[in-house]
């Protein structure tokens, strides 16, 4: 090891992997997925950082409520999503494109 | 703890992640995922937060991951003809790029201390901490999670709520 | 000779009529009214036939001759010609009168057929080509109208479809009739190679008898298989298969007579050897065409080998060099033997129950003379005719042949085929009409459109058809012709014919059964061909059909690839070379009109991407 900053790549991996699937994947709940990735990278960078500091524990507070607004997130996002799937019979963000001009669908 | 369980748990959360982008079945992805949720956790276990390890556990591999698995169950009757839809190497290429901007960026960053074994028992502080400095956050998260809680019961309901 | 040249638009008219007619009766009339058409046209045609006879006849004209130029090549030049001599106009009229009656007698025979559209304009064009081959003034023209006849007879014959056994006698007919067409054009290629034309007034004064020897025999090749002369008569009596009518018109006055007409044309073509073998073949034929009507229980084969029979007569009198005598015989041949198949047209028509097959069998049509008691007389008058009575055209057709052949050994087979012929004809008409009844058919009754045509056969089968007086040789058919009266031979023949049909009647009065032939059809013939040619032509198939596939296809197949390969090169380079630039610069145009829309394209996938775009351009930006 260089240095001891492999826990700050795997957080950068983690967000950039996530993002990713974010933009990419068909499906809902895998978009949902990426998310819950980039706030572990999240976690993951803040508890790293909390070592900086190590008679406080804000950084684990912190991850802490990041854990707590991906339970809403998630619990939010996948109602969504089943709400979504009831009305227009599909899980695929890029199916949801109603309000957008036909034409743009066969390119 | 030593230096070798940690860089073998960030591995492992790093093929999962990276897994999670190619697989084709959706109940695999969450499969991928509660490894990588569950590698986080050891490394939170390894970095001496005992507290979020075990947050960690219960809330995602517990509650978000059963969540997403349930909600596979219901919506995972499509034909998967693709994996990606919007253009899959444009965007792995600027991710790539993105992360080696992070990765330029942190090596300039002053190294982190080594890792100690570590104090533990940093719960008794935390409770102490929600209860104090904290309060106003903890109690916010408390309505957050409530109306989380309503919000997304009323918007998985059957029929949508008259207006 | 003399010879004058007529108007060309009153012969074309006349020739191209009944063809016109073919097309109008294939198109415009309605299906039952279909006859209407071609009789009227025959009958127009007909009147113009004995008009010209008549102004020939008076005008004293030998041979009247029109052209116009057909095709021209460098060294070479042929003519459209038509040429009428005595002996083309007696041949038109009779084709023109047996056709008629044909025609008449088919709208009655063939009033429930559904094919009678087709039936009548194959009829009419058969009745065109024959005109036309006849009227024919040089002999390539000939060879095309000979093929039509070909062609026609073989749809005829093969008329009623549905029959296996028709669709064989008709590709049996077309196959022999090709032999035979072969011999014929490689002897007019070998004659124009020798003599430079084709046209018959030219090479009547052009050619001597002397050195024509294979091209005489070639173009006898082809008389033998159109005439049906051994060994290629077996198609004739299979040709039965076609409705009766066609069997009279083809039998009378179009197909088989064809053969001889041309060998009548051709006559000063062949040499003395060349006419031993056609008087040899002829003999061959005479006597085996008797031979074979004395033994058949079909009514229609025992007319057909009659045919033969007399075909044979003409071929060997002619043969023997005397033309004119035979055509006579073919002329009165002509109506009585029309006569006796339409008369056998109305004893099929008459026994035909619907579901059953026809009726043809002899032994199972005895004693109908009380049921068609007007056909029979006529029938009996064609027949007497056929077997050479006092009073008949026959006895002095006939009689003129044998006269010719004075002082040489034809004479003898000649006697001898006149003899049996009228052995046969006696035997037919005695089962046919004068035997105990043994059916009891209701005997539907003959239509006027049927018994009219025979009627008028009937009265031509007598004397004043061709003869002025019936006892004495002087025909005014073909007035400029000698024929060789021998005082004698008339009357010894009616009374040695006569002799023989009572002796016949006599004989059969007290037998009164027809044997079984053991004969194999067609004396064996057909199975000599099948185990001397036909195996052979097969192997010989065969081996070229695996040289074909090993040797040639191969090469064929290999430019085959060698060309398709080359054409998806190119079509590749096409494709992806030349397209590519074309589609390519629309695909940029396309992309990027894509590239743009997309980034509102109401997709929050792309949203996000396009910020991320956003945010590695900033960071770019920022680092350098």
């Amino acid at each position: 090891m260089i240095n001891d900053n492999h826990l700050l790549y795997l957080g950068a991996l983690l967000l950039c992997v996530g993002l990713v699937i974010v933009i990419t994947r068909r499906n809902a709940i895998v978009v949902l997925m990426g998310i819950e990735l980039m706030l572990n990278a999240s976690n993951i960078n803040l508890v790293a950082f909390d070592r900086y500091f190590p008679g406080q524990l804000d950084g684990q507070m912190l991850s802490l409520f990041v854990i707590i607004v991906a339970v809403c997130e998630a619990a939010v996002g996948i109602a969504i999503v089943l709400r979504v799937y009831h009305y227009y019979d599909t899980a695929r963000p890029g199916d949801l494109n109603q309000l957008k001009e036909h034409a743009d669908r066969n390119s | 703890m030593s230096q070798g369980t940690l860089i073998a748990f960030e591995l492992l959360a790093a093929v999962a992640a990276i897994g999670i982008l190619f697989v084709r079945a959706v109940i695999h992805a969450a499969m991928l995922l509660l490894v990588c949720l569950l590698s986080v956790a050891g490394i939170f276990a390894l970095l001496g937060a005992e507290f979020l390890f075990v947050s960690q556990i219960m809330v995602y591999a517990g509650g978000v991951l059963v969540l997403l698995i349930m909600g596979i169950m219901v919506t995972s009757h499509q034909a998967r003809s693709e994996i990606h839809s919007t253009a899959f190497f444009p965007t792995a290429v600027m991710g790539t790029a993105f992360f080696v901007f992070i990765i330029s960026a942190l090596s300039a960053f002053r190294s982190l201390p080594p890792l100690a074994d570590g104090p533990s028992g940093t719960a008794p502080a935390i409770g102490k901490l929600l209860i104090s400095s904290y309060v106003l956050p903890f109690e916010l998260a408390a309505v957050l999670l409530l109306v989380a809680l309503v919000g997304s019961a009323i918007v998985a309901a059957d029929k949508p709520p008259r207006t | 000779m003399q010879t004058e040249t007529v108007d060309w638009s009153t012969l074309a008219l006349l020739i191209v009529l009944p063809l016109a007619i073919m097309l109008l009766a294939s198109g415009i009339i309605p299906a039952r009214r279909a006859w209407i058409v071609p009789i009227s046209s025959t009958l127009g045609m007909l009147w113009v036939t004995i008009g010209i006879f008549y102004l020939g006849s008076k005008t004293n004209t030998v041979a009247a001759f029109a052209s116009i130029p057909w095709m021209s090549v460098p060294g070479a030049s042929f003519s459209l010609s038509i040429r009428l001599t005595p002996l083309t106009i007696v041949m038109m009229e009779t084709i023109a009168v047996v056709s008629l009656a044909v025609h008449l007698y088919s709208a009655a025979y063939l009033a429930d057929d559904p094919k009678l559209k087709r039936y009548y304009a194959t009829l009419a064009l058969f009745t065109f080509s024959m005109l036309g081959l006849v009227s024919s003034g040089n002999l390539l023209q000939l060879f095309f109208f000979w093929e039509l006849v070909g062609f026609c007879s073989y749809q005829l014959i093969g008329h009623y479809r549905t029959r296996p056994s028709a669709g064989a006698a008709a590709t049996k007919a077309f196959l022999m009739n090709r032999v035979g067409d072969s011999l014929l054009l490689s002897g007019l290629l070998l004659l124009y190679a020798q003599t430079g034309t084709l046209d018959l007034e030219q090479l009547t004064h052009l050619i001597s008898a002397d050195g024509t020897t294979w091209v005489a025999l070639l173009i006898f090749g082809g008389v033998v298989a159109k005439s049906a002369q051994f060994p290629l008569f077996s198609w004739l009596p299979d040709a039965m298969e076609g409705p009766t009518p066609v069997s009279a018109l083809i039998h009378a006055a179009t197909m088989v007579a064809a053969g001889i007409f041309l060998l009548a044309q051709t006559h000063f073509i062949f040499s003395h050897a060349a006419l031993l073998v056609v008087g040899v073949t002829g003999a061959i034929t005479a006597l085996l065409g008797a031979w074979g009507a004395l033994i058949q229980t079909d009514i229609k084969k025992i007319l057909a080998y009659s045919t033969l029979s007399q075909l044979g007569l003409m071929t060997m009198t002619l043969g023997a060099g005397e033309t004119m005598p035979a055509m006579l015989h073919l002329y009165t041949h002509a109506f009585f033997k029309a006569g006796l198949f339409l008369g056998a047209g109305v004893v099929i028509h008459a026994l035909h129950q619907p579901g059953h097959p026809d009726m043809q069998d002899i032994r199972q049509m005895s004693g109908l003379r009380t049921q068609l008691p007007l056909t029979s007389w006529l029938f009996m008058l064609c027949a007497a005719s056929l077997a050479g009575l006092p009073l008949t055209s026959g006895l002095l057709s006939k009689d003129a042949m044998s006269a010719s052949l004075e002082g040489t050994p034809w004479l003898l087979i000649s006697f001898a085929v006149s003899a049996l012929t009228a052995w046969y004809t006696t035997r037919l008409v005695w089962f046919v009409w004068w035997n105990d009844p043994n059916i009891t058919s209701p005997g539907k009754p003959v239509p006027p459109a049927m018994s009219f045509p025979l009627l008028v056969m009937a009265a031509a089968s007598l004397w004043f058809i061709a003869f002025p007086l019936p006892w004495r040789l002087e025909s005014f058919i073909y007035p400029q012709e000698e024929i060789h009266a021998i005082g004698w031979l008339l009357p010894t023949a009616a009374v040695l014919n006569t002799a023989v049909v009572v002796a016949v009647i006599l004989y059969y009065r007290s037998h009164r059964q027809v044997k079984e032939s053991a004969i194999p059809s067609a004396f064996g013939i057909d199975l000599l061909i099948q185990a001397g040619v036909l195996f052979p032509v097969r192997q010989l198939a065969a081996w070229s059909q695996a040289i074909d596939r090993r040797i040639i296809d191969g090469v064929i197949h290999l430019t085959t690839y060698a060309t398709v390969t080359t054409a998806f090169l190119t079509g590749a380079a096409d494709r992806y070379i030349i397209d590519g630039l074309v589609n390519g610069a629309a695909k940029v145009a396309r992309y990027a009109g894509w590239l743009t829309r997309s980034l509102s394209g109401g997709n929050i996938q792309r949203y996000l991407g396009w910020t991320l775009a956003a945010l590695i351009i900033f960071l770019i930006w920022q680092n350098t």
